[in-house]
Order: C-alpha cells, then structure tokens, then sequence
C-alpha cells in the first residue's frame, strides 16, 4: 500500500471579485500519494492551479484543511532512502547528507508549537493549512518543488545562481550543493556553458529544465509543476515530460496540472477537475513509451468526463 | 491635452506615495530656496532703506572736544574734500563702556546724545522702535533689545570708563549707522534731564558727533581713513571712533550671510536630491510600464503626447510644491528673522516680496522641466511591437554580479549584493544624498565642538586674543600700573596688546594691535602665515585686506597715525573678525614711529583661582580716573558671541532635522521603487520558501554597502573641505583660513549612527515586502 503524502479534507476556496463571492474549489477531499505522477486535469477554470496551490503552501484554503504526511530524509528510514535513491538514480550520485538536518530544523519550525510530537508520525502529519505565511515559505522549501508555465527564473540572474538561490536556503554545504546542481543539470542536458547564461539568453525549453532542476535542488517530496509545457513548443514540451518522467520513474513524486491530454498521459494517476470539484479519477499505471492501450484509456475517461 | 491629462490622472492614481514624497522633497526645497532669495534680494536691501529714511551718514565720527576751533577746521576739511555731499555735527558724549546682555557684557563705545538731538538730526537721525514707558532714562539700540527679558524690574547699568550709570530702560532706538556687535560704536539717547546729569558727573568726556554724506558711498572706507588721518595729526590727544558705510553693513550682516549661505546650500542640496528622485521615477515609470507605454503608441499617442504627459504631471505636482513651500517660507521667516535681528539691529517688515516668489517657481519649475525632459526622451525610443511583446530587455547581462557558487558570501548578503551591483541609479541617488548628508553632519559636528560645546577655537578664530582681564590705562600711569601688577600675587602674566587705529596710505583705515612682545600672546594662531612682527620696521596684516590689495608676504606698506607716516615690511598674515579682517599688527616701536600711545591696553592672566570682577575692580579704585576700562573679557566674550553660538544652534539643529527628513523620504522612494522593480523576483523568491524577513533584511542590505562606502568617503572627504569650504562662508568677516578642530569622534559616531539609522529606516520601509504573495504573482499573468 502507498504511502499517503497530502491529504485535504473540505478543501474550499473562494474568491471575491467586485462584491461577488466565487468559489474555485469546493468541499474536495483528497489523497496523494508517494511516488505518483498524479495528474490535475479539467478544462480551463475549473480551479486546477487554485488546487496546486493549496496543496502546495503557495496559497491558504478559505475553508478545510491540507494535511502534510510525508517527512523529508532522514526523518523515517524508509523514506529518507527512497527519495534519496529517486536523486541518485537519475544524477548517478546524490548528496543529502547535510541536506537532512536542515530538512529536520525545517520541519521542526513548520510545526506549530506543541505539535512536535507528530513529526514522521504519517498517518496524522501536521496540518499546514494552518500556517503562517512565513512558516508556508519554510514548509515550501522544504517539501515542495515548482516548475511553472512562465518558468518565473529570476532574469538578473545566472542559470546557475536561479538553481543555487533555491538551493542554499536549505543546504547550508555550497560546494556539495554545486555538485548536485551539476549533475541535475547534466541529467536534464543542460550543458555546462548555458549555466553560466542569462535566463533570457537561453531558449523554452531549456529554461522550463533549468526551472525543473531548481524545482528538484532541495530533494523536494513532492513536485509540483504547472502547465510546464503550457508556453513551449512541442519539441520543448517533449524535453520537459521526459525529464519530469525519468524522476517520477527513480522516485520522484510530482503533481502536474495541464489541460494537454499528451501531457497527462505521463501520469499513472489522473483527477479530473470540474466546477472545483473532483468529477472522477483514472488510475493508468505507469508509463511506458508507445502504450496505445494506456492512450485509449485515459481518452475514453476523458470523453466520460465531458472533456 | 485631454488625452495628456488622462495619462496623467491614472499615473497619479497609482503612485500617491511617490508623489506625495517628492511633493514633501520640492516643498522643502522650495522653502529654503525662497527663504534665501529673500535674505539675498530684500534683507540687506532693507539696510538701504532705513539709511535712506533716516537720511543717514556714511561716515560717522565720534571726535572728544566741542571747541569751535576744532568744528570750523573739520567743516572746512569736509568741505574742501569734493567726495563730501553734505554733513552735520552735534555734541555728544562718547566714552568705552559696558553693560549686562545676552548673559556676558557687551564693551563698546558709546556715542551718548540727548534724546530729542538723536530723533531730530538733518542727518544721521535716530528712530524710535519702541517706548517702554519712563519719562527719564535711557534708549538704547535694538540691537540690544534682548536686555528687556534679562532686566526685568531692574535699571540698567552702563559702565562708563571708570564710573557706573544707572538707568531706566525708556526704549530702543534704529540708527543704522552707530552700532553693531563688530563695529564698536552704540547710541545712547538720554532723555534730557539724564544727559544733563551726566554731563555733571564728567565720566564721559563730551564730543563732537560728525556725521558725512558722500557723492559716492562705495568711497565710505577711504573717506574714513583720510577724515581720521587729517584729524589725528591736527588733534593727536583727542579719542575718535569712527565707522563707515562699507564696514556697517557688513558687519551688521554677517548673520544674514552666513544664514544665507547655509540655506542656499541646503536648498539646492535638497533640490538636487528631489530632481534625482524625480528623474529616478520617470526612468522605473518607463521601465516597468513599457508594454503600456507600447499600447499608447500604438494607440496613436505620439512620444511628444507622453513625455508631454510625464512633463505635465511633474511639473504639476513640483509647482504645487513650490507654492505650498514659497507659503511656508512666510510662516517661517519671522524666526529666522527674530534670530538675526539679534545682529542686524535693524528692523524688519516681513511683506509680500515676488520677485523672490516668482524666482522660486521659475527655478523649481525650470528644474524639474528640464530633469523631466532628460529622463522621459527615452521614451521616444519605445517601438510599439518590441514593447508590447515584452521585447525591451531591462537587463544589461554585463557580469553575474556575486555568481552564488563561486562566492563565499552568505546567501541573504550575496542576494543583497546582486541588487547592489544591478541598480545604478539607486546607487547614485543614495550616493547624493548621503554625501550630502555627509557635509551636513560634518557642518554640523564641526561647529558642535568648536562653537557649541566648546567656544575657545571659535573665539580664537573670530575674536583673535583673550585673556582674563584687560585693562586701559592712560599712558602716565603706566609704570605705576605694571609696577602693582608686579607685586599683585593674583596676576600670572600681563602683556601690551593695544588697540590703536592707524591709516594705510593710499587704502582703508586699519585696526592696529600694538605689543612689545608678541611671543607673549595667549592666541600663537592669530598670524596665521609667516610670522607675528618683531622689529620696529615690521607689520603682520590681515589676511583679507593684504588678499584685496594684493599685498604679499615680503612687501612694504606705508602706514600712517597722528599724522606721521612710516614704511613697513609685511612679515606675515593675521585672521580674525574684530575689524572684518581690516587689521594689522605693529610692535611698540613699530607704532611709535608714527604717534604715541596716549593710554595703553594690557591683557592679563590671572592665577588659577582668582575673581576676575574684583581684581578689576581693585585696580579700579587703585589708579582711579587713570584707568580708562576695566573689562571681563570672558564675560564680554560671551555677551557678544552669544549671539552667534544661539542662532549655530538654531542652525545646526535645523539641518540635522531636515537632514533626517530628507533621508528618509529618499530611502522610501528608493525602496518604494525597488519593491516595484522586484516585485516578481521577491515573488519568485517567496515561491521558492525565502520568507518575509529574509527578503526584508536582503532589500535594506542593498542599500547598505553604497550607503557605508558613501558615507565613509562622504565623512573623509567632508572632514578634510570643512575648513576651507567654511572659510569661504566666513570670508566677509575677515578669515580667509579656518583651523576648527575636526571632530573624529563625532563624525566617527555620527557616520556610524546614521548607517545604523539608514538600515533601521529601511528595514522599516521594506516591511511592505509582507505584501508581496507568490500567489499574486502566479495569477497575475
């Protein structure tokens, strides 16, 4: 059985926008779960990226909670080494050594007070829907990864220094974290020279993978990615769905939002999202290159759904 | 222009705060800037006025004796001399005194006349300013009108020579040619029944007041000269004291300048700063709103529509500014006004003055124009296309400024730093400022310590030798006099330090200070280049004077006094401003080649301990009518400098607020600014987990390392100009060479201060960071 890593229950969230209330997500009770390439679908306003955010710590609920399950390395053995095995089998050789006592201080500052007790305790986790903005922020560097469709690298900057920026917020250990920057970066094709660029200087494609790489420095426990392929072409776009399949493949976990149907079938778990509720959920299995049987099944779940 | 106003409106409705800080900025500029063109067009233009009224003179001669010989032969001089307009001579009484004011004693020569005689001169006239009420007593100049709140019930007292006069305070009069804190001579108008009285008592001898109107007044100095001259041969034993035009209105306005100087600095500093403010606006406006700029293009507006726009809204909210700020000069100009009538003596009525009005719009409003104009021609450069699909890059790619995996700084000052080094006109603007800020505190530190807290180095430059004691004995007595301060155990040191007046042929009458031993001078700083005489044959000359005449170091100079005229050779130069640098100094001999010293002036230390008012005294009523002063230089010093270090507090205390005012508004424009400029990347950077204190420390640590550089070099910088930059302010009154102590430790602390106050109020400024939600950002686009 998998291990659950967010669980909502009653997720709402509204809006209001010239007097009148919206509400995005309604009442939405759900599971994610370790190692899913879990799927947001749903035709556009549906509140996709509204969930994302909730379940992120970008954004706080107007109603429910977000319950984080998971722990980062080192927390419970058997976590700490997947998600530890999910790096080192894409980048050949990963470094989380000191990764997991910052891991440790951020969670324990995430925590509110007296809650402690509940840390890698999965079945109860800690609510963070509750949290402060600046706790949200630790929360977020700690546990979660964003690849956006804008991409949103910092334009004064260095390709290399978008990734380090994020990086060293948790790891205190700069040479270890170069290396590691080094070798996402080798894993996802970006060479050594684009590092040293601007991110306007480099194309699409290369900088949604420079975005995926800053996403994945902190070992996140979840990947959360928006539209990734939404503002590239489909060369790029391709680029980007492998990268982000070979992680989820070694580990990773990511939820991704898209309304691209080709994007969507990288997933093994689909929800489809209507009027901010969960119309209906399609499990696919993994993915495997050519799988015209997994093509057909996601398509007719679609049709189901009125997409 | 309706589609000009309608950018404008929705501009404004944007940015309220920015423009409510350059509103501020241009309102404090504008203040100070029509407070100075007041004070320079109209204040001493107010001198010429009064001189006018009361048909003044512009020479004045105080001459003892009221002999008709003596009248006929200086009425033939003045008229056989064709310079002379018309002239007028009264009897009058004129002896050195003192009288209690400003906490200290004020010594002086007073011209003493009859009350009705002073009101009713042809020329030279006095005025009333203000009737206290008592029938019988006295009015004394309103350069003294301080006295009032210091007498309270009580009679005034006038030390006069060797006696004492008491009497009521009956009101103050204006003349404007007898009396300033630097030119020695004060009208006493005694009612009639009180000259009478003491005309009796014989303590001050009676004169003759002589009062010239010239053709052409530029030529009061030399006028002066030549009457005294003439005179002093003819009349060798009587006492004169004479003022000038030239020298009058000068000295009464030494106040007015130095205020002017500061406040004209102040308000082009503050202008500046605005100016770079408002061009620092324009030049983010363009950035950040270059798609929208790109729309209005493509819309139809031409560049000439918005920088038309930009020009208009600017120039609205700066002339606004002026406005307010040219209003808010009326409300405090009676201030200033009360601060330096303390020096003027001269009243002022404050009235509607719009040339200096219309002068503050002109400069403000060509200003902020042509700072507009400079800022928004890029404008012009904006292609429709590129700006709408965001084509227009903001950013240089130069260098990876602080690349994160090469630098061993820490993460949130590494940030900082990036910032720094990407954001040039951030970096000037605070640059300005604080060197700006800079001489300010410098200004501020330097006449702290040498003013405020302690007067000695600013009593030493301005006010040239102190001692304890100084007295004037007559010549006759003067064995008698060292022989009793010999064997007086009180006394530690005593030495010649004469004041005479002696003439420089072909120039100005000259202040002459007469010893036997200059090495025994207190004040070793007063020949401040070359060296103090020490031959009969050798002259020290003011620095000022020697500059205008261009007399250097190794000239001769003939000079002349009772009438004889003598060559010297000039051995160094003198500073201080007793006579507005129109001085010299001259051994005994020295002076003794040219006339006699008829009573002589000795300074004395006194031993630790000792009372300088009864050592004064007892040497009073030992010599007796032999003894023509008897002064508490200590106490004169502060009756006199008083006035200054009052309004220096003033002053410093105005700059240092306003300085902090200015700052801060600038610190919140520039941060206001940055927070725009960066709002996606802090956007971003909250995405990625760095919470609102990490970015709040990262925004006012960006400011910090221009902020140190510049205040550090600011600091040095200005410790080394102070001087020179304070001798030119300082240049009317006679000192061409400050040597104020520089005060390191304050500038040290103060620097360190201010650095720590600037971050403060950054960290206070950036806390609008909190506002910025990642999700704001995710959903914005």
């Amino acid at each position: 059985m998998k291990e659950i890593l967010l669980r909502t229950e009653n997720l709402s969230k509204s809006f209001s926008s010239g007097g009148i209330l919206q509400h995005v997500l309604k009442n939405i009770d759900l599971e994610l779960y370790d190692g899913d390439f879990t799927v947001i679908m749903g035709a556009s306003g549906a509140g996709k990226s509204t969930l994302l955010y909730a379940l992120s710590g970008m954004d706080t609920p107007t109603l429910g909670t977000v319950t984080f399950c998971g722990t980062c390395a080192g927390e419970a053995g058997s976590h700490g080494a997947s998600r530890r095995d999910a790096a080192s089998r894409v980048v050949s050789s990963g470094d989380a050594g000191s990764h997991g006592a910052s891991c440790r201080d951020a969670a324990s500052r995430v925590v509110p007070s007296g809650d402690t007790s509940s840390r890698g305790s999965a079945p109860h986790g800690r609510i963070i829907s509750d949290l402060t903005p600046d706790q949200l922020a630790v929360f977020r560097r700690s546990f979660c990864g964003f690849v956006f469709q804008q991409i949103y690298l910092i334009d004064g900057m260095s390709v290399m220094d978008n990734v380090l920026a994020a990086g060293l917020l948790v790891n205190k250990d700069r040479k270890a974290l170069v290396n590691r920057a080094r070798e996402l970066f080798q894993a996802v094709g970006i060479l050594e020279e684009t590092q040293r660029k601007f991110p306007t200087q480099i194309s699409g494609g290369e900088a949604q993978r420079v975005g995926i790489v800053r996403g994945l420095i902190n070992s996140p426990r979840i990947l959360f990615a928006d539209e990734p392929t939404g503002a590239l072409n489909s060369k790029s776009g391709l680029e980007v769905l492998d990268t982000l399949t070979r992680f989820n493949r070694s580990g990773q976990s990511v939820v991704m939002v898209t309304h691209d149907m080709r994007s969507a079938r990288r997933g093994n778990r689909i929800l489809y999202l209507k009027d901010g509720a969960i119309l209906g959920e399609c499990l696919l299995g993994k993915y495997e290159h050519g799988d015209e049987e997994r093509h057909d099944k996601l398509s007719s779940f679609l049709e189901q759904m009125g997409w | 222009m309706g589609k000009g106003l309608l950018i404008v409106r929705s501009n404004l409705r944007r940015t309220k705060g920015q423009t409510a800080a350059i509103i501020v900025l241009v309102l404090l500029a504008s203040c100070m800037l029509n407070l100075w063109l007041m004070l320079a067009m109209d204040y001493k233009q107010n001198f010429e006025r009064y001189h006018d009224k009361l048909n003044a003179e512009h020479v004045t001669l105080a001459i003892t004796g009221q002999d008709e010989e003596m009248r006929e032969y200086i009425a033939r001089t003045l008229e056989e001399d064709p310079r002379t307009l018309e002239y007028r001579m009264d009897d009058c009484m004129e002896m050195v005194g003192t009288l209690e004011y400003n906490g200290g004693d004020v010594n002086t020569d007073f011209v003493i006349m009859e009350k009705e005689t002073a009101l009713t001169r042809s020329i030279g006239r006095a005025e009333l300013v203000e009737e206290r009420g008592p029938d019988s007593g006295v009015y004394i100049p309103m350069l003294y009108a301080g006295i009032q709140e210091e007498l309270e019930e009580e009679k005034l007292k006038i030390a006069l020579g060797s006696g004492e006069a008491e009497y009521e305070l009956c009101g103050f009069t204006n003349s404007v040619m007898a009396g300033s804190h630097n030119c020695y001579m004060a009208l006493l108008a005694l009612t009639p029944d009180q000259y009478e009285a003491l005309k009796g008592r014989g303590i001050a001898p009676e004169a003759t007041l002589v009062s010239v109107r010239l053709r052409d007044k530029a030529e009061s100095a030399e006028y002066e000269a030549m009457l005294k001259n003439v005179l002093a041969s003819r009349y060798p034993s009587a006492h004169m004291r004479s003022n000038s035009y030239e020298m009058v209105i000068t000295s009464r306005y030494i106040s007015q300048m130095i205020c002017s100087g500061i406040v004209s600095a102040m308000a082009f500093f503050v202008l500046l700063i605005a100016l770079v403010v408002i061009a620092s606006n324009i030049i983010n406006y363009i950035q950040e709103n270059m798609q929208k700029l790109g729309a209005l293009k493509a819309v139809g507006y031409t560049s000439g529509q918005l920088i038309g726009a930009l020009l208009l809204q600017f120039l609205g909210i700066a002339l606004t500014a002026a406005l307010l700020g040219a209003g808010l000069s009326y409300c405090l100009f009676p201030a200033l006004n009360a601060m330096m009538i303390s020096q003027t003596g001269i009243p002022y009525g404050l009235r509607f003055l719009p040339l200096p009005f219309l002068g503050t719009l002109a400069v403000i409003g060509g200003a902020v124009a042509l700072a507009v104009w400079l800022s928004a021609r890029r404008v012009r450069k904006i292609d429709p296309i590129a700006a709408l699909r965001q084509g227009v890059l903001t950013h240089s790619f130069r260098r990876n400024f602080v690349p994160l995996d090469k630098s061993a700084v820490p993460l949130q000052l590494a940030l900082a730093l990036k910032t720094t080094l990407s954001v040039v006109k951030q970096n000037v603007t605070v640059c300005i400022t604080v060197m700006t800020l800079s001489l300010v505190v410098v200004f501020a530190g330097l006449m702290t310590e040498n003013m405020i807290v302690d007067m000695t180095p600013f009593i030493q430059l301005i006010v040239g030798e102190t001692a304890d004691s100084c007295i004037d004995v007559n010549a006759e007595s003067e064995e008698e006099f060292l022989s009793m301060m010999e064997a007086d155990g009180g006394v530690e040191k005593v030495y010649l330090f004469h004041t005479a007046d002696v003439g420089h042929v072909g120039g100005k009458s000259l202040m002459a200070m007469v010893s036997e031993d200059f090495t025994q001078v207190n004040n070793q700083a007063m020949c401040f280049r070359g060296r103090f005489p020490k031959y009969d044959n050798e002259v020290a000359l003011g620095a000022k004077y020697a500059g205008e005449r261009e007399l250097e170091i190794g000239d001769e100079i003939t000079l002349t006094a009772d009438g004889r005229e003598a060559v010297y050779l000039i051995t160094g130069y003198t500073q201080f401003s007793n006579n507005l640098g129109e001085d010299c100094m001259l051994t005994r001999e020295g002076y003794e080649r040219m006339g006699r010293l008829r009573h002589v002036g000795y300074y004395i230390n006194m031993a630790e301990g000792q009372d300088v008012e009864e050592f004064n005294v007892r040497v009073s009523e030992a010599l007796g009518a032999e003894i023509n002063a008897a002064i508490n230089i200590e106490a004169v010093l502060s009756g006199s400098t008083g006035v200054y270090v009052s309004m220096m507090k003033i002053i410093v205390a105005a700059i240092l607020v306003l300085s902090v005012v200015v700052i801060a508004f600038v610190l919140y424009l520039l941060v206001r600014s940055l927070l725009n400029t960066k709002k996606r990347d802090y956007g971003i950077l909250k995405a990625m987990g760095y919470t609102s204190g990490q970015l709040i420390l990262q925004t006012a640590l960006s400011f910090m390392p221009v902020m140190i550089l510049s205040l550090t070099a600011g600091l040095a910088v200005c410790a080394v100009i102070i001087n020179p930059l304070t001798a030119l302010f300082l240049q009317g009154i006679g000192i061409v060479e400050c040597t104020f102590r520089i005060p390191v430790r304050f500038i040290v602390l103060a620097g360190m201060g201010l650095a720590a106050f600037a971050f403060g109020v950054l960290c206070l400024l950036s806390l609008k960071v909190r506002r910025i939600a990642p999700r704001t950002l995710l959903v914005q686009e």
